[in-house]
Order: C-alpha cells, then structure tokens, then sequence
C-alpha cells in the first residue's frame, strides 16, 4: 500500500479539524491511529441518534411501509435489504420528510421529526443522498454544496471539510451540476449532505449503476464516514458492497422487517432465502 | 478486507474539460466587463439599477408622451414581476394581472373612501396585491399548467366581484382626485421601476436567489440542502405579487376614472409575460429592453397600421419563440448560449478565450459564472413545463 501521508494528511483535514471558535460537538476518532475501533468506549454509541418505531406509510390504502423499527447509532452502519419493492426507500423518504408517515415515530437525538418537512431534518443533522442522482443541475458544482453550508449550525459537524475534495469532484468546482456525468452526480449528493454536517446519513443505492473501481472508492468514502462518527442507513442490493461497511442488516419484505442481524447470518437466514429466492 | 480508513479519494476521470463544456459546462470568467470579477461584480449589481433610470427619466425629453412613457414603465414593472416569479421559480403566472387590478383598486378605493395620500394609496396597493398573494398562496402548491391556469381562473374570480360590487365603482367606473401631476406620476413609476430592478438584482446575485435557483432545479434535494421550500417561494411570489400591486396602484393614479375591466384585461398578463420573455428572463435588463421595445413597437404600429397589429404582433412571438427562445438578451450573454444562426452571422473571436480555458484551473471560491448564461439557453427547451 501507498506510504500514508498523503491520505493521512486528507483524513486529518476532513476528520480532525475541530480547534478554532467552534469546536465540534463530539469529539472524532483521532484518524492517525492506525487500528479502526470506532471509539466505541464512549458510551454514545449505545443510545440511538436515530430511533424509528412502528413507522408506516399507506399509499391510498396500500401499505408500502408497515411498522418498521430501526435504531441508528453512531460510528456504526445499518444495511436495509430487501427485493425490488419492499418499502426501503419509500422508508427512507419517510424518514428523511420526503413523504409524512401514516403512523409511528421517528426520533433523532430526542426530537420527534416524524412529518417534519427535510429542512428541518437537514438542520437537525439527518440528511440523505438519491438513489437516481438529484443534482441541482442549473448550479455549478460549488454552489450545489455552497448552498447547503451556511444554513447549518456550526456547533453540529462531525465533517467539516471540503465535501467535493472528498469525494473526487473539488476539479469540476466550476461546472454546472447538470454536466456531470450520472455517478458523479450521485457523488455531488454524497458532498452535497456532507455539507450539511449531518450525524445521520441515508444513503440509497449509492452503488447501482457504479463501475466496480468507483464501488470501491465509494466503500471506502463511507467507512471513513462511519469511523468519523456518523450514523450510516444504507440501502443496497450489492452484498459485497453492503459488506465493505455495514455492522448489522435489516431485511424488508412487504413494508415489514422480518430480519436483523449480521449480514452473514443474513444470507444464511431461511427467510431471508426464501424471499430473496422464492420458496 | 482492507480497515485502511485513511485511503484518499482517487481523483474523478469523467470527462475531460473539453467534452465538458461541449455539454455546458462553463469556466469561471477571470474579468466581468473588463474589470476584475470583484469590481465587475459590484458594476453588475450597481449599473442597471442607476443607468435604467436615468435613462428613462430622460425620455419625455425625446419624446413628449408622459401618458405612453408612464404606461410603458408599469409594463416595464411588471415584466420585471413576471421575471421574478417565472424567471427563478418557474412559475408562470396566467393571471398576473389579477395582482395589478387588486393593486389598482386598493389605490383607488383607498382614495375614495378614506382620502389618504397618494403615496399612502400606492402603498396600500402594493399591500392589497400581496394580501391576495397571500390568500392564493396555496395555489404555489400545483405546478406547470395548473398553476398557470388557477391564477388564471382566481384573476377572474376577483375581478368579477370588483366588477359586480357596488362599492368598487366596477361597474360603474372610479374617478380619483388628482393626487400628483403627470410629472410626479412618470417619477413615481421611475422609482417603482427601480425598486424592481433592485429587486431583481437582489434575487439575482444573492443567496436567496440562489435558493430558487436550486428550488427550481430539484425541489426536493433543495429541500434537503436546508432550504425551506415553500417559505423561499412564497417571499418570491409575495415580491412579485406587490410590484405589480405598485404598477397598478401607480397606473390608477394617472388613469383616475377606470372600469373593472381595464385593470383586469387579460392582455395586460400575456404582455407581461411576453415582454419579459421577449427580452429574457432570468436577467435584470433582458425584461426592461422587452418591454421598452416592444411597447414602443405596439403603440407605433397600434397608430400608424392598427390592422396589421394582431398579425404583426403573433408573428413576432411566433418567430421569438422559435429563433430566440433565450430572449434577446441571450444575444449578448455568455457565448455558449446565443443561437447558433445569431454565432453564424456575428465575429466569433469574443468565442475564443472562454472555450480554451480550463475550468479546473480557476479557484473555487472566485466562481462567478453568470447566472444568466447558464440559464437562459435551457429555458427555451426545458422550461416549458414550467414546473
């Protein structure tokens, strides 16, 4: 492996940069320690930033998400599976006020946010990135993640550097959003929460339609996430990619979890097989 | 599995600047009308506020008609109105004119019945458009056609009450005491003028701009930047809504006696947005030239041929929208967004340094793309949905 200065120095940039007027409210992992336990000797990690309980949402009578419980913590990943259709990202949109749920609360550091509108959300410190790319296509690049900055409070980041140098876009600054390529603009959705300094990220099949080098990168983009201290909810269906970075796995099926557990005994599950192959 | 959690990002292929800017994208212009960007900038802001009106204010020296100027800049108002709501949220209001008419009647009943002065008349117009902006406020929430179409409909809906009331004088016409002379009337509608214009530059080049803008593009991942979705559209739609309440307030004044229908003709809309269309919306000038223009052109054929008016007028929009869906102002933006006949016909070396400079080069935060260039050209293919 490359010697690590140079990705030492960036981790630290992105990580570690908490002095100034307005320190960080939590402390992050010191990025030059080279083993990754993510300091779980706070006892943070044990209460949930983001707790949902019996949360459901019917289209006209039909329930696409039907009481769901997930707790999300921080420093740790969630993986949501579940075939085409089981409700992952219509709980996601719930979640992230895109939709308002039709029962059930949602919590996040003890504010109930269930129905709250995404402003809010966002400036509570959940945000979340699309699974189709949602760029503010007729703003340049700097402006999609300029735009979201000064409207977050300072005394609420755990990242607080440049979003689009970490995630490869700081050299297309100046480009409308719209001429990006599709990956990098689900990229630029990546920056573009980042840059609200959320401790709660959504991320909804960031990997489809990536090419095998790009997963890689974006697996690594969201374990260093992680290891900062955010709490993940990631939707995939690539289980590799889920394995790179999750803790636990949820399984949907039919807007209801019927699985939680590791990913391996996921995929060792009898339900889990069952519904992902038929019986 | 690797736990290396330092592994920086590698940096992003994609495309090369080239095919980039062959799909739009713009490098960051190193000097804005020959100044440097951070004057430039300033001189963008500053320049259309002071120079439109001196301009104007000039004008009855040319040309001796205060009633024509006076009704000119109300257009020239409203368009800059229309620009606003249309140009940075993308809605098209149909029924523009209901705001006017609700800004003509508050001046003139406010004079009628209460005797106040005329400057508190104009206010209480401006004021009078805004409240119904607020009680229409919930029609922000359909989009394209139907928003067009509701704000259609509800200008018909107020202006059949004015008309059938009694105590609007709809029916049977207002007739205002003379609060100013045509003289201060012209001012007055200067400085309505360019109150809309620093608006205009206002919404342009600030934050809040910047908002719609986002809004505009994607809604929902607006929403999810922070910004508040419906409170950012309503201050637009409530600015728009009292401009064109001043424009009829001011308009009342001078017409003094008036029926339900002048105020609220349905072609005081179309012109509005023709105008602003005409000249290009999303810029601070482009709607100004429409309407000076265009009205001109109106009140000259309207003399000299009246039976060619119509024809002349529908194929001027027609080719408008075919051959310049930009508006005129696309002519001089940024050289990516002129008609390609217009790049045809004109010198192409103002082409050559924008093209050749890579856009990775430039730092970040002296980005000063113009707003309008990026803008204007996607609105004759994209925009129509208006959503």
């Amino acid at each position: 492996m490359q010697a690590s200065k140079r990705p030492l120095s960036i981790a630290k940039r992105f990580l570690h940069r908490q002095g100034d007027d307005a320190p960080s409210r939590r402390s992050v992992p010191d990025a030059s320690s080279a083993s990754v336990a993510p300091h779980l000797e706070s006892n943070e990690t044990d209460i949930p930033i983001l707790q949902v309980r019996g949360l459901s949402k019917s289209f006209a009578g039909f329930p696409a998400v039907a009481g769901v419980n997930l707790d999300a913590f921080a420093g740790r990943a969630v993986g949501l599976m579940g075939p085409n259709g089981s409700g992952k990202t219509t709980l996601i949109n719930v979640i992230s006020g895109v939709y308002k749920p039709s029962g059930g609360t949602v919590t996040l550091r003890g504010h109930d946010v269930a129905g709250k509108p995404s402003h809010r959300l966002c400036r509570l410190g959940l945000n979340r990135t699309f699974q189709v790319p949602h760029p503010l296509g007729d703003l340049t690049v700097g402006d999609n993640v300029a735009i979201v900055r000064s409207r977050i409070h300072e005394d609420h980041v755990i990242f607080d550097g440049d979003p689009l140098e970490f995630v490869g876009l700081a050299g297309a600054t100046n480009y409308l959003a719209s001429t990006l390529t599709s990956s990098e603009q689900k990229l630029l959705d990546l920056a573009r929460a980042l840059a609200a300094g959320p401790d709660v990220l959504l991320i909804d099949e960031l990997g489809a339609g990536l090419s095998a080098r790009e997963l890689e990168e974006v697996a690594g983009l969201l374990r260093q996430l992680k290891d900062a201290g955010l709490a993940l909810i990631i939707v995939e269906h690539l289980m590799d990619f889920l394995e790179q970075i999750v803790d636990t796995v949820v399984v949907m099926e039919a807007g209801a979890s019927i699985f939680r557990g590791t990913l391996r005994a996921a995929i060792a599950d009898r339900r889990v097989i069952d519904i992902y192959l038929g019986e | 599995m690797s736990k290396n959690p330092l592994s920086s990002p590698a940096p992003r292929g994609g495309l090369d600047a080239k095919s980039r800017e062959a799909r739009g994208a713009r490098a960051a212009p190193t000097r804005i009308w020959g100044l440097p960007v951070r004057w430039g900038r300033w001189a963008r802001r500053i320049v259309p506020v002071v120079v439109t009106p001196v301009v104007l204010g000039f004008a009855p020296h040319i040309y001796d008609n205060l009633a024509f100027l006076t009704t000119m800049i109300v257009y020239v108002v409203l368009a800059e109105g229309v620009n606003l709501l249309y140009g940075f949220t993308g809605y098209l209001p149909f029924g523009y004119v209901g705001f006017f008419g609700a800004g003509a009647y508050g001046a003139a009943l406010s004079l009628t019945y209460w005797h106040v002065p005329g400057i508190a008349a104009l206010l209480i117009g401006g004021l009078a458009a805004a409240l119904i902006g607020l009680v229409l406020s919930p029609l922000l929430r359909l989009s394209g056609a139907y928003f067009a179409l509701a704000t259609l409909a509800a200008s018909q809906v107020l202006y059949y009450i004015i008309a059938n009331e009694p105590w609007t004088f709809g029916e049977t016409g207002t007739s205002l005491p003379e609060v100013f002379s045509p003289n201060q009337i012209y001012l007055i509608a200067l400085a309505i003028m360019t109150i809309a214009i620093a608006l205009t530059v206002f919404v342009k080049e600030s934050r809040f701009g910047l908002s719609l803008r986002a809004i505009r593009s994607d809604p929902v991942s607006a929403s999810m930047a922070g910004i508040n979705v419906v409170r950012t559209r309503s201050v637009a739609w409530f600015i728009s809504a009292a401009l064109a309440g001043l424009a009829g307030a001011i308009w009342a004044i001078m017409t003094a006696a008036f029926y339900a229908e002048s105020p609220f003709a349905l072609t005081i809309s179309v012109y509005a947005i023709v105008f602003a269309l005409f000249g290009g919306v999303r810029t601070v000038l482009g709607p100004v030239v429409g309407a000076v223009v265009l009205y001109s052109l109106y009140q000259y054929i309207g003399i000299s041929n009246p039976q060619y008016f119509e024809l002349v007028y529908g194929v001027l929009i027609v080719a408008l929208i075919l051959f310049l869906p930009g508006g005129l102002s696309s002519l001089v933006g940024h050289p990516g967004n002129r008609p390609k006949w217009w790049k045809s016909i004109t010198p192409r070396a103002s082409l050559a340094p924008v093209a050749s400079t890579p856009a990775v080069l430039t730092p970040a935060r002296e980005t000063d793309q113009d707003p309008s260039g990026g803008i204007s050209r996607r609105d004759g293919t994209k925009d129509d949905d208006a959503s």
